[in-house]
């Protein structure tokens, strides 16, 4: 029997399982469990399966680097992608085990799965326009996602679309001016310099739709309405597997522009716009007036260490910006449970509504200042071990630098201390019912992941290195 | 037959992008919701003219049928949140010619003050191709791409609600198209190009629905115009 190619596995198994929990959506327990048992058994066999030859699964035999041929363009599962969507589904999982208790709109999980599965495809697709072209396409499920059950605000959700949107025609026109650069006869030597400047044609197209899709500041505005609109875990899960999507193309824009990863003055300008972000992120983050903005400015801000990693230049600098893309996911979730355990249970994440919540929301309180500290690279949480690499190699360039990312963290503390003071206030709140018992159990274990990867932050280092190393960027 | 193909070579130059030029401005400058997705279906049509010179006939086509399915379903959106009874203020009280609204108003803006903002862009749009050397592509689509991103990024800018901001973006996405399909005449590239506009047309479909349900329950703030 011809066995399975891997591609069509890892692609239909995301649109089944949407049906499925379409199917049983009004039964949550029931559509959590098909959720977490389909990311996590894919999470697994992305980690497990070898790509060089093919493995039973279930009785079936599934080749799972094999390539497909479909319409004329090669789907394959190279190491990058198969590091990449361990990472996702893992992320996934934990997502839809939190969205068991903390309702977030009854088509959550099939809609996160058709997001899944174009996520899959961006990994699979060999060509860098077809990729961002379905990344791009996932923007209207997240659409759906990002509404929930909620005929209010769209402020959120049209702003995702648009920036994603926007992105498409500018890393369009990147992606043509470096093919044309890479046709050009290499040994002509009147063309190179016609070629070198085609190239560098492709620099500002390349890094304002980069800077669409990844919500680096100016541009990442549709964070905060986000998180202020949407349900806390869709927020979560477009600011985690989202944009952990958008850097993949990012790395193979830079797979067929290598020579920008040596160019001082590009890496200036990626490590500038990432200083910015950070400072940006932490001084809004200072002045919120809820949890669910506070939330959005220091996803934004701790989004701003990739850039400045990524800016340092060198395969280590890649390592460490992946080493804190995946890091920062697991605090981002956490705030993300806390904000919607609060949400359900006051009806408001504002902090005047908010008073003398602490007593009778405990863990989700203690959650929220976790997930924010870890945000914010606090010792003893997951962001610390990148905040704190990244800011020495910063400090030892540009030592004023890291004493405005300290001031950046600290924008994010004040953020938190002001929500914690009003939460922490005597006031009786009798209306607020009891914790949730489930949610809190997992509230607990996550922000023990929070502290565990504080502890051991090089968890997820394996894997990361063998993707950059199939990136052959350096 | 032979009158036929002549006038269809005949658009397809010069009228094809004057067409252009007025169909931006009009979808900037149009109050009213239908002129606006009239203007949109007659810029897709017009798209498709000026490449006919450019790419294979099948390509075009499916750039054809993809305009269509587009305005076809913002369209069918728009047409539902009013058939709800949703319609806004300055539809109820404007004047109007053959059922369609002639208020000045669409956005923040006033028509004057609108029609002030695509000058501006006529003169940037002057100013940069007086410079022009771009030889890949034809002087006169990439004029026309600048001009309907131009018109595109001020509706943007200018616009709140959910169907004008997609006309808007839309525009700037087939500006694009414009000058993309003659660089990259790839059959599959097309597709998903194709099948990306539709999803986009989708979301902000979904967008203004949601947006005029909320409207609704709040007495009624914003709706298409």
């Amino acid at each position: 029997m011809t066995p399975i190619p891997g591609p069509i596995f890892l692609l239909a198994l995301p649109l089944v399982a949407a049906l499925v929990t379409y199917l049983v959506r009004r039964w949550e327990a029931a559509a959590a469990a098909v959720s977490a048992l389909a990311t996590a058994s894919l999470a697994l066999l992305c980690i497990r399966l070898p790509l060089d030859r093919s493995a039973f699964v279930l009785g079936q035999e599934v080749a799972f680097g094999r390539p497909v041929v479909l319409a004329g363009r090669t789907l394959m599962l190279d190491p990058a992608g198969q590091s990449w969507l361990a990472f996702l589904f893992a992320l996934a999982t934990l997502s839809f085990l939190l969205a068991w208790r903390l309702r977030q709109g009854h088509l959550f999980f099939s809609i996160s799965f058709v997001i899944l599965s174009l996520y899959v495809l961006v990994a699979l697709l060999q060509t860098f326009s077809l990729a961002v072209l379905v990344l791009a396409m996932s923007a209207t499920p997240g659409v759906f996602l990002i509404q929930g059950d909620r005929p209010g605000s769209v402020q959120g959700g049209q702003r995702y679309l648009l920036v994603t949107l926007l992105a498409v025609p500018l890393l369009l026109s990147a992606a043509w001016l470096v093919g044309q650069a890479q046709l050009a006869p290499e040994n002509a030597e009147p063309a190179l310099s016609a070629v070198e400047g085609m190239a560098r044609q492709a620099l500002l197209p390349a890094a304002l739709g980069f800077g669409l899709l990844l919500a680096i500041f100016p541009f990442g505005t549709w964070m905060p309405a986000l998180a202020a609109d949407a349900p806390p875990m869709a927020s979560a899960f477009l600011f985690t597997a989202g944009q952990a999507v958008a850097v993949f193309p990012a790395l193979m824009f830079l797979h067929q522009a290598t020579w920008l990863l040596h160019d001082p003055a590009t890496l200036e300008v990626v490590q500038l716009a990432g200083l910015v972000t950070v400072i940006a992120g932490g001084l809004m983050a200072a002045v919120q007036r809820d949890f669910g903005r506070l939330f959005g400015y220091a996803a934004l801000s701790d989004l701003g260490y990739l850039l400045l990693a990524f800016g340092m230049g060198g395969s280590q600098a890649v390592i460490l910006a992946l080493l804190h893309m995946a890091n920062r996911s697991v605090p981002i979730v956490l705030m993300a449970a806390c904000v919607a355990v609060l949400r359900n249970r006051t009806g408001s994440d504002a902090f005047s509504r908010l008073r003398g919540v602490a007593r009778r929301l405990p863990i989700a309180t203690a959650g929220l200042v976790i997930g924010g500290l870890a945000l914010a690279g606090f010792p003893m949480t997951a962001g610390f071990a990148t905040h704190w690499g990244i800011s020495r190699a910063v400090a030892s360039a540009h030592w004023s630098w890291a004493l405005l990312l300290l001031a950046s963290s600290g924008g994010i503390v004040i953020g938190l201390l002001r929500g914690l003071s009003s939460m922490l206030g005597e006031e009786p709140r009798d209306d607020v019912t009891r914790q949730p018992v489930v949610a809190s159990v997992l509230i607990v274990i996550v922000a023990g992941l929070v502290i565990a990867l504080g502890l051991y932050p090089q968890l997820y280092l394996p894997p990361i290195q063998r993707a950059v190393e199939a990136f052959a960027l350096f | 037959m032979h009158v036929f193909s002549n006038l269809i070579a005949f658009l397809t130059g010069t009228p094809a992008l004057i067409g252009l030029l007025v169909t931006a401005l009009i979808i900037f400058l149009a109050a009213d919701w239908r002129v606006a997705l009239a203007a949109l279906l007659v810029q897709y049509i017009l798209v498709a003219l000026a490449l006919t010179g450019h790419v294979k006939l099948e390509l075009v086509l499916v750039k054809l049928l993809t305009g269509a399915l587009v305005t076809a379903i913002l369209y069918l959106s728009a047409r539902r949140i009013r058939d709800a009874g949703s319609s806004g203020p300055t539809e109820e009280t404007g004047p109007r010619f053959f059922g369609l609204h002639l208020g000045w108003s669409a956005g923040p803006l006033g028509f004057p003050l609108r029609l002030l903002a695509a000058l501006l862009v006529v003169l940037t749009t002057v100013r940069v191709f007086g410079h022009y050397r771009l030889t890949v592509v034809p002087m006169d689509l990439a004029l026309m791409a600048f001009w309907m991103a131009g018109m595109g990024m001020l509706g943007l800018v200018l616009s709140g609600h959910p169907l004008r901001v997609a006309v808007a973006a839309l525009t700037i996405l087939a500006g694009f198209d414009l000058v993309y399909s003659t660089l990259e005449p790839s059959l599959a590239l097309v597709g998903f190009v194709s099948a990306f506009y539709l999803l986009a047309a989708l979301g902000f479909s979904y967008l203004t629905s949601v947006q005029t349900l909320a409207s609704n329950g709040a007495g009624g703030e914003e709706t298409p115009s």
